[in-house]
């Protein structure tokens, strides 16, 4: 037994040049190597498709996957769009292949294989994303890997739909699976396919997922052949490592474009999964030169007994997603770019816990990190490229989840595609895009009604883009999130749950004065009437949340939860309500101008509220005829108290500092407020 | 078979192609985009100079006029079409505006969508307020769980109409399966709204546009329709008057996109989107028939785009997965065609992060247009490296019609290209080539793979103004071996568009069991499965007949969208027979779907213990055209020495500057060959043949480019 592999894991940046590498690329034509790139990224787009075509759980069919080619040291050289830190990430298992079973006699890599892995400790993120990945040979020779990732919404853990909120250790968090060979010659290993399946409710589910995944591998493979084939093997060498060179080339000389500065941002997390508590993200970025350094070790300590943390791994995988999509959206997406940031965690912490805790949440605590990462790294570029210093996307996850059989009598769990919902960040000269995707997930797919109802046991009462007041205002709003509601139908009763944070400190905070975006709860009413009230063809069937809430009509009782919402039975008419949050404002509420905050209020994505209380617009609630005037003296009205309040720091500091929550709120806070400044938990496994 | 004319208007040119007995006439007319009759009148005139006969006697004689446009497409990039209204479910107003979230990138290059920093949704082809929610609901059984209250309908049209609609969409959740709330208001719009203020405004139901589940995209192919509805049957009926009043009596009719053509009258506007392109394919698969070739890819060149399409066994058997129309995600059954922006006007650069050489996909179109157009282009294109590298001539561009200015071709790609690289002109030129031809040849790889086959085995198709300059170029990047030329490459769609047949797609979606999980046995509703069946085939009996076909004239084909359960993916399968009798049918039912599954995607990804499922049905229904056998002529073995017209100092990269033989197409006879490099001017286009190609005349007079030794145009293709 091999066993874990503490080392490996830390393995995300490129590995050093071998020589064989070295060698190959010594007559690299610069045409040929364009050529090259351009096809793999075309065979990645290929294989992205795949996933989805062939993929069986929510997160293949709207878009939670990742596809990519990597070295035969098992770095990321050319990946999909879709979401990079899963491609990122796998580099890890692949590394531990490449250095555990590759002379293994028992296990040994060869041609025709396929690896599985899932386990958080080997490079994965939680127990739903599997991966799967395959070596490439070319005349007996590994030249490189073809690796897939989906989220595959059940893995058995102690409750349906992959996330458990309830874990106290690894140990309830579902199959923990190291890389593990599952095709050998080509051929699917049944027997190990049959072990897979037999630890899941949804075993159906799994295997579409494994089969669809590697398809995709096999046709990354079979392309990369086909250029070995014809370039021979030292070219597809020499190529796949240059172009990491050339990302990391390219990503230093932006980074040293920038100025030296030192940019600290927290970002706080308010459940631990089963109970509200308040848990804070230190980061420390400094840029010197060509690289940045992050700091993270004044966060909180490790959460013990909840799955409220996440590997340091994850976290630097997690970097990937501003990296890819804001810093460098023009360069190839590799682990090259990965060699510009170095790091910093104190082991303990809830961003680098002991090895047996429970990491269910995982993606909470990557969110709150992405939050402080993408708001240090936008004040970081502005003064160099301010247009791609935006405010953060809806950074949660509002993920409803339900598991049961459905109305079709098959055994389901799964998460539902709302999660695709959430409205993108103010930008230096527009707003956000209303209801945009998710921030993690680039092109993802909120999916379609009538899609969702025929696989799951709900009918939606409805399902509308703008929830008021879910985005964070500005002189440039985020965009609009979305208000959905879930009804059981078809059956008895299912499981519904959700799995979020952030509904009651807000999960995304907006730039150079912005808005946060609003905290979303989820919200049950059970034993509700709508069927009858729908049979009766009445006038106040709700059309939106609010209505759903308060209506005068509706029967059932109304319970407000946190949006980390345990699974639990719900009968036939009960409904959940999992609201999607917008995204976070950029810049002065008072430079907003009138016309598009009336505009906003006249469809319902600003209230008249927050028009009159938060933008200070003067108006007629009825005709929302805006007086100019009113507005303005309103506006310097508000500028003025500004200027009183305003005091000097050493005053502001002294009663600031002394001021804290509550002690229940920071219990798995740390020391208050500097974490870094007492000892740490005794991890426990439980 | 009479005399036809065919009709493609292009972005740029308008193409004709004219069947007069064996006579075949072509013209090239630039479209005029404030009035697409003026180019299709044009288009007529200048074939009818050709054929040496008047437009009215042209007209008289000539049995079918086809046409395929673009207008649809350009009243949505333009959104010039009608203030539109949308009644639907109450609670999911909101449905086209959240777009399944990803509407942002639908409709833009990959490329385009990765700096989340600046994505964009489209502005949309109707105003929030122009939508409005009526009481009602059904369910995924199609049971009716809240019923439509007639005066909640009145009251909510009033509304759209006191707000300017000029034309109603009615896209109800689950009408697919039950359309009844969706009648209802149909009639009450008609009742309340008599036809003098209806007039030309159209009452869209999506039930009728599209039978199939998914809300989003099914209201918007409804949008879509209605919103291009009226400019194309206004154009139309313009077209249609001045053909008549010129002397043509016979209907005019539309080449479809989804692969066929039929009279105006039958023809929805969602038919009509793409035909161009699509008529490319059916060329391609009339031809490829011709020649005996069972693996064709057709490609176009032309300024901006590069178009593909993929024709296997002499037909098109693939389909849309996701289909597109400008920003918008439709629903129907498309003749899959791929477009990238690659072409004679792709600008090159260099990418200043990674010292890198890029071309396209942003183009300078035909105005301004490459550098050496002169008409205010600065920036190098692949036209401008093709003139440079000596593959074009200035003086004999487009048969002399059109004089291009070498120098400012140098200047921009020294400028662009050449300097930032530290490399000569020439080998700028050559790169910049290269690349070009290098991304081509990669998306009809990725297209032909992902579809399962091996390019390397497919004989490409060449068309457009720059197909057959580039042909060769992107078929060695696919590692294929085979090229055609035809006289008629430049109005190829046109000449597509002359071998439609009358056909239409009937299609419905209905969740159908077949088999259980991990269950032995099976468990399809077969009377249930034959009932839908015979219903589309009673909808087709009924349309052709409106069409003028009787009964006894039509050919069927059946095919379902499958899927293992939960996918969302279906994979469509042509059934063995449209009518299952017992356990056997459906066994082989369910063979078809197992073995097309594990052809498309590898065996190891079929999984058939997940249980299978029917979800769609398309019944295709048509009547074959006749078309004109193809003649041929006796090969005189001759080395094209007597079309030869000089030579030209060619840059060929690592073989350097050669003397290439330059030929005139016109004067090549049938058996003339001879080996690369070479090049063969015609009046429209630019044949180049590369150093290691051969070209050759065949008994069909059209042009054949090989790889390696002379042989048969056929030869590792046909299987």
């Amino acid at each position: 037994m091999s066993g874990r592999d503490l080392e490996v894991i830390t393995r995300l940046k490129p590995e050093a040049w071998t020589e064989r590498e070295q060698q190959a690329a010594v007559d690299l034509d610069r045409l040929e190597l364009s050529i090259f790139s351009h096809k793999l990224e075309t065979t990645t787009v290929e294989c992205q498709e795949l996933l989805a075509r062939l993929g069986a759980s929510t997160g293949a069919r709207w878009g939670d996957s990742g596809f990519a080619f990597y070295t035969a040291q098992g770095d990321i050289s050319v990946c999909s769009t879709g979401i990079y830190f899963h491609a990122f990430l796998q580099q890890i298992p692949i590394k531990y292949t490449v250095k555990h079973w590759t002379n293994d006699l028992t296990v040994g890599v060869e041609e025709g294989d396929a690896f599985f892995s899932n386990d958080p400790l080997y490079g994965g993120v939680h127990a739903p994303d599997m991966t799967l990945f395959v070596p490439v040979f070319v005349d007996g020779e590994l030249i490189a890997w073809t690796g897939a990732v989906i989220h595959t919404g059940e893995c058995g853990a102690n409750v349906p739909g992959g996330v458990t909120l309830q874990a106290r250790s690894r140990y309830e968090e579902g199959l923990h699976i190291p890389p593990v060979k599952v095709a050998s010659k080509y051929r699917m290993r049944e027997d190990v396919l049959n072990l897979l399946a037999n630890g899941v409710r949804d075993p159906r589910l799994l295997m579409l997922d494994i089969k669809a995944r590697l398809a995709a591998c096999r046709r990354g493979e079979e392309r990369l052949k086909e250029v070995a084939a014809e370039r021979g093997a030292d070219f597809v060498v020499g190529a796949l490592r240059t172009l990491i060179q050339d990302a990391t080339d390219a990503a230093r000389d932006r980074i040293a474009s920038l100025p030296d500065a030192t940019v600290r941002q927290v970002a706080f997390m308010d459940t631990v999964g089963t109970e509200d508590a308040l848990i804070k993200l230190d980061l420390v970025l400094t840029k010197t030169g060509d690289t940045i350094h992050c700091d993270l070790s004044n966060s909180s300590p490790e959460v013990v007994g909840h799955p409220a943390n996440s590997f340091a791994h994850t976290i630097i995988g997690k970097s990937a997603n501003f990296l890819c999509s804001y810093l460098f959206p023009d360069l190839p997406i590799n682990s090259g770019l990965s060699e510009v940031c170095d790091w910093t965690f104190r082991q303990g912490t809830f961003v680098s816990p002991s090895p047996d805790a429970p990491i269910s949440l995982a993606p909470n605590v990557m969110a709150t990190f992405n939050l402080a990462f993408s708001m240090a790294c936008a004040k970081l570029i502005y003064s160099q490229i301010p247009e791609r210093a935006v405010a953060p996307w809806f950074n949660g996850f509002n993920m409803p989840v339900y598991g049961g059989l459905n109305q079709w009598g098959e055994p389901v769990g799964d998460i539902f595609s709302e999660i695709n919902g959430g409205g993108s960040g103010g930008r230096p000269t527009s707003d956000g895009v209303n209801v945009a995707g998710s921030y993690f997930a680039t092109l993802s797919d909120s999916g379609e009604v009538e899609i969702i109802e025929n696989g799951a046991p709900v009918l939606y009462p409805f399902r509308s883009q703008f929830l008021a007041d879910s985005c964070g205002h500005g002189k440039h709003r985020g965009g609009a999130g979305m208000d959905t509601a879930y009804m059981v139908h078809g059956v008895p009763w299912v499981l519904l749950g959700a799995f979020g944070f952030g509904s009651k400190h807000p999960v995304s905070l907006g730039l150079f004065g912005g808005y946060a975006s609003a905290s979303i709860p989820a919200v049950r009413r059970s034993n509700t009437n709508l069927l009858e009230l729908m049979a009766s063809g009445s006038a106040s069937v709700p059309t939106n949340a609010e209505e759903l809430i308060r209506g005068d009509d509706v029967t059932g009782t109304v319970s407000f939860q946190s949006v980390s919402a345990p699974m639990q039975p719900s009968a036939e008419g009960d409904v959940l309500m999992v609201a999607t949050g917008g995204g976070t404002g950029y810049g002065d509420v008072l430079e907003r101008e009138p016309a598009p905050i009336m505009e906003d209020v006249r469809w319902g994505i600003t209230s008249q509220w927050a028009a009159a209380e938060l933008y200070h617009v003067a108006f007629d609630p009825e005709t929302l005829e805006v007086d100019e005037a009113g507005t303005q003296a309103a506006r310097e009205a508000v500028r003025r108290r500004r200027l009183e309040r305003g005091r000097p720091l050493a005053e502001f500091e002294a009663d600031w500092n002394e001021r804290r929550p509550d002690p229940w709120v920071t219990r798995h806070y740390g020391a208050w407020p500097n974490p870094a400044e007492a000892e740490l938990p005794a991890p426990a496994m439980l | 078979m009479g005399n036809t004319i065919d009709i493609d208007v292009g972005g740029t040119f308008t193409d004709c192609y004219m069947r007069r007995g064996s006579q075949v006439i072509t013209a090239k007319v630039p479209t005029t985009h404030y009035d697409l009759s003026v180019c299709f009148r044009q288009a007529i005139e200048t074939g009818a100079e050709r054929s040496g006969v008047d437009v009215a006697a042209l007209l008289s004689d000539t049995e079918l006029i086809r046409y395929s446009t673009t207008i649809g497409i350009n009243s949505l990039i333009e959104r010039t079409g009608p203030a539109l209204g949308l009644i639907t479910t109450r609670g999911f107003e909101d449905t086209v505006f959240i777009g399944r979230s990803r509407q942002w990138a639908d409709g833009i290059p990959i490329e385009e969508t990765r700096d989340l920093s600046r994505i964009q949704k489209p502005v949309p082809l109707l105003d929030k307020s122009m939508v409005v929610g009526v009481r009602e609901r059904v369910d995924c059984f199609g049971n009716v769980l809240m019923p439509l209250d007639a005066d909640d309908v009145r009251e909510q049209v009033q509304a759209l109409v006191d707000r300017g609609a000029r034309g109603f969409v009615v896209s109800l959740l689950w009408s697919f399966l039950n359309p009844q709330h969706e009648l209802e208001i149909l009639d009450i719009i008609r009742s309340e709204y008599p036809d003098t203020y209806l007039g030309n405004v159209p009452v869209v139901c999506s039930h009728q546009i599209s039978p199939r589940g998914g809300e989003y995209t099914r209201t918007m192919t409804s949008i879509v329709d209605a919103y291009t509805h009226q400019q194309i049957s206004s154009q139309l009926w313009t077209i249609g008057e001045m053909v008549r009043d010129a002397g043509y009596t016979k209907p005019l009719a539309l080449v479809h996109n989804n692969g066929g053509s039929k009279k105006v009258a039958r023809t929805r506007a969602i038919d009509t989107h793409g035909a161009g392109p699509v008529a490319g394919v059916l060329g391609s698969a009339y031809l490829a028939r011709q020649y005996g070739l069972d693996r064709v890819v057709f490609t176009d060149v032309g300024g901006t785009s590069f178009d593909l399409g993929v024709v296997t066994d002499g037909s098109v058997s693939s389909y849309e997965f996701r289909p597109v129309l400008d920003r918008w995600r439709v629903q129907g059954s498309f003749v899959e065609t791929r477009s990238i922006g690659a072409g004679g006007g792709s600008i090159a650069s260099v990418d200043s992060s990674l010292g890198r050489l890029k071309v396209g996909p942003a183009s300078a179109g035909s105005m301004p247009g490459p550098a050496c157009y002169g008409l205010g282009g600065e920036r190098a294109t692949v036209t401008d490296a093709d003139l440079v590298l000596g593959l074009l001539d200035a003086d004999n561009y487009l048969g002399g019609r059109m004089q291009l200015d070498i120098e400012a071709a140098r200047d921009a790609i020294e400028a662009d290209v050449a300097e930032p690289l530290g490399i000569s002109v020439e080998e700028a030129a050559w790169q910049i080539r290269r690349l070009v031809d290098a991304t081509m040849g990669q998306e009809i790889f990725k297209e032909l793979a992902l579809k399962g086959h091996d390019p390397r085995t497919f004989t490409i198709f060449a068309a457009g103004g720059a197909g057959a300059t580039h042909a060769a170029g992107y078929a060695e990047a696919v590692g294929a071996t085979s090229v055609m030329t035809f006289p008629f490459s430049s109005v190829f769609c046109a000449f597509g568009a002359s071998t439609t047949d009358v056909l239409h797609i009937y299609e419905r979606s209905r969740h159908l069991t077949v088999t259980q999980f991990m269950q032995p046995g099976f468990a399809l509703d077969t009377e249930t499965f034959n009932a839908i069946v015979a219903q589309l085939l009673d909808d087709a009996k009924q349309d052709f007949e409106l069409e003028g076909y009787a009964a006894d004239r039509l050919h069927y084909s059946l095919e379902l969208d499958m899927r293992y359960k939960t996918q969302l993916n279906q994979t469509r399968v042509t059934v063995p027979k449209a009518f299952l009798e017992g356990d056997d049918d459906v066994r082989e039912l369910c063979d078809v779907f197992n073995e097309a599954y594990a052809r498309q995607y590898s065996p190891e990804a079929a999984f058939p213990q997940a249980g299978i499922d029917i979800e769609e049905f398309h019944l295709k229904v048509w009547v074959p055209a006749d078309h004109e056998p193809a003649v041929t002529q006796e090969l005189v073995p001759g080395d094209g020495g007597a079309a030869k017209t000089g030579e030209r100092h060619v840059y060929w990269g690592p073989a350097g500057t050669v003397a290439t033989g330059v030929y005139d197409r016109l004067r090549l006879v049938p058996g003339d060959a001879f080996a690369g490099p070479a090049i063969v001017e015609s009046d429209d286009t630019t044949t180049v043949v590369p150093i290691g190609w051969h070209y050759r005349i065949d008994e069909y007079g059209n042009g054949v480019i090989e790889r390696g030794l002379h042989g048969d145009a056929r030869k590792g293709t046909e299987r």
